[in-house]
């Protein structure tokens, strides 16, 4: 009867910000962000960032209510930078790592493509193939597989992310 | 973003089995939270298509009408094109059209005695690449219903892109494996047992990649989980190379997502929502 729809969970009604920011009264260089239709997919890895930042004296979050599709991310600085613009950072530096890995798991596929892969050719033969997402260049940096991926050029670049 | 070269400090990737249908890889020189939201990405977030709305025309089998919707629901539908569907909800048209959803057809009368037995790839599609899994022409899917003689059912079934936040159904996952640390050694568990943890307690099989710590050595509270072994399994819709992949990107749409709305509303001031109840 109480029981919300469950695609409140991810979409974002009229008017609804997306985050919403809240100064606390108490501290300096605090502020807190209230992330709409978000939960601990991303809340623990951008909370996690921001504690690698050493200019980040306080990061955490929480869910206030499991049924109210909000997180809630408490943030404090010192004087030299401001919460937004950790969280900008945080934010850019995740980009990044996601990026890596998909750069990692592409070389690793390209790898197992490779003729000198032939027990694992077969079966990831027929099992290879993005179907649509794109060219299968890769970064020419060496994953461990020792260099026989030098000289090819290029990298994935599927990614259409307006900044 | 232009040439950013791969951090050799960075995350690795090795693939140790792929096949149709799973991944076996291990990911390191990352953090547990990384590699969690990869883990619950892939489960909840990543969008497949899936049967969302039955039109009954005739169903006098054994089956109510809603139990029978549900299970043409749970059928998994190939989803590698799912990329060049619109949501329906973001979608211009009315109801539904070509660009957020495929429409299935199925009607099938059992006219011999004996039981017909109905499978889920006579799901006729409108949309040559999203169809009923199967794993070649000997497989005919899963069974939807049975026909006595005289019985029969004639539907026309609407299939939307969605994802399992929303309903499991949409879900590309059929399971996925998540270990760290195999030897305990950053003591996270604290095993409950009778005389042996080491004999009670049967190490898994990615306890030969790592090795155990000396059991005198002083103790590294300050170690974190930095190696995470991952058994990607699929249910057929996505390939697993395709869910990983995917997976990445759709945590890179939400950040950069969130990038956005940042950049919206510079000055905290004017957006203090301290009457204002937070949950809309």
């Amino acid at each position: 009867m109480n029981a919300p729809e469950r695609f409140e969970m991810f979409t974002l009604p009229e008017g609804v910000r997306k985050i919403s920011i809240v100064k606390d009264p108490k501290m300096a260089n605090c502020l807190q962000f209230n992330i709409q239709r978000e939960d601990h997919t991303i809340a623990n890895i951008l909370r996690y960032q921001l504690l690698k930042n050493p200019l980040v004296l306080f990061a955490a979050y929480r869910s206030p209510h499991p049924l109210e599709y909000f997180i809630e991310l408490k943030v404090q600085t010192t004087g030299k930078t401001t919460p937004i613009e950790v969280m900008r950072e945080s934010i850019q530096s995740l980009m990044i790592e996601y990026g890596n890995i998909r750069s990692a798991f592409d070389a690793e596929i390209y790898r197992l493509d490779a003729p000198s892969n032939e027990d694992t050719r077969r079966t990831a033969r027929a099992a290879t193939g993005y179907g649509g997402f794109g060219s299968m260049d890769t970064q020419s940096a060496s994953f461990g597989s020792g260099g026989d991926m030098g000289g090819r050029g290029g990298r994935t670049d599927d990614v259409d992310i307006d900044f | 973003m232009d040439g950013h070269v791969n951090d050799p400090n960075g995350p690795r990737i090795r693939i140790r089995h792929l096949d149709e249908n799973s991944i076996d890889f291990v990911l390191s020189n990352t953090h547990l939270s990384v590699a969690n939201s990869l883990r619950r990405t892939m489960i909840a977030e990543v969008p497949t298509m899936a049967i969302d709305l039955v039109e009954f025309h005739d169903n006098t089998s054994m089956l109510v009408d809603e139990y029978l919707a549900h299970r043409l629901g749970m059928v998994p539908l190939t989803s590698h094109t799912v990329d060049e569907f619109k949501l329906t909800r973001d979608c211009t048209c009315t109801d539904y059209c070509k660009e957020c959803s495929v429409e299935f057809n199925l009607h099938v009368k059992c006219t011999e005695e004996g039981t017909r037995t109905v499978y889920s790839t006579e799901l006729i599609s409108s949309n040559k690449d999203v169809s009923p899994v199967s794993e070649g022409p000997d497989d005919k899917g899963i069974i939807l219903l049975k026909l006595r003689k005289g019985q029969e059912i004639n539907i026309h079934c609407i299939a939307k892109k969605g994802v399992a936040k929303e309903h499991a159904k949409w879900s590309p996952c059929a399971a996925v494996g998540f270990e760290y640390d195999p030897h305990n050694n950053l003591r996270h568990l604290d095993y409950w047992f009778e005389k042996s943890v080491k004999n009670e307690w049967p190490l898994s099989k990615n306890a030969e990649e790592e090795m155990e710590n000396d059991p005198d050595a002083h103790f590294d509270f300050k170690a974190e989980p930095t190696t995470f072994y991952f058994n990607v399994e699929t249910v057929g819709s996505l390939k697993p190379q395709s869910l990983v992949y995917m997976a990445t990107r759709v945590l890179q749409e939400k950040l950069g997502g969130l990038q956005l709305a940042l950049d919206e509303d510079q000055n905290p001031e004017s957006n203090a929502m301290d009457d204002a109840e937070p949950w809309v």
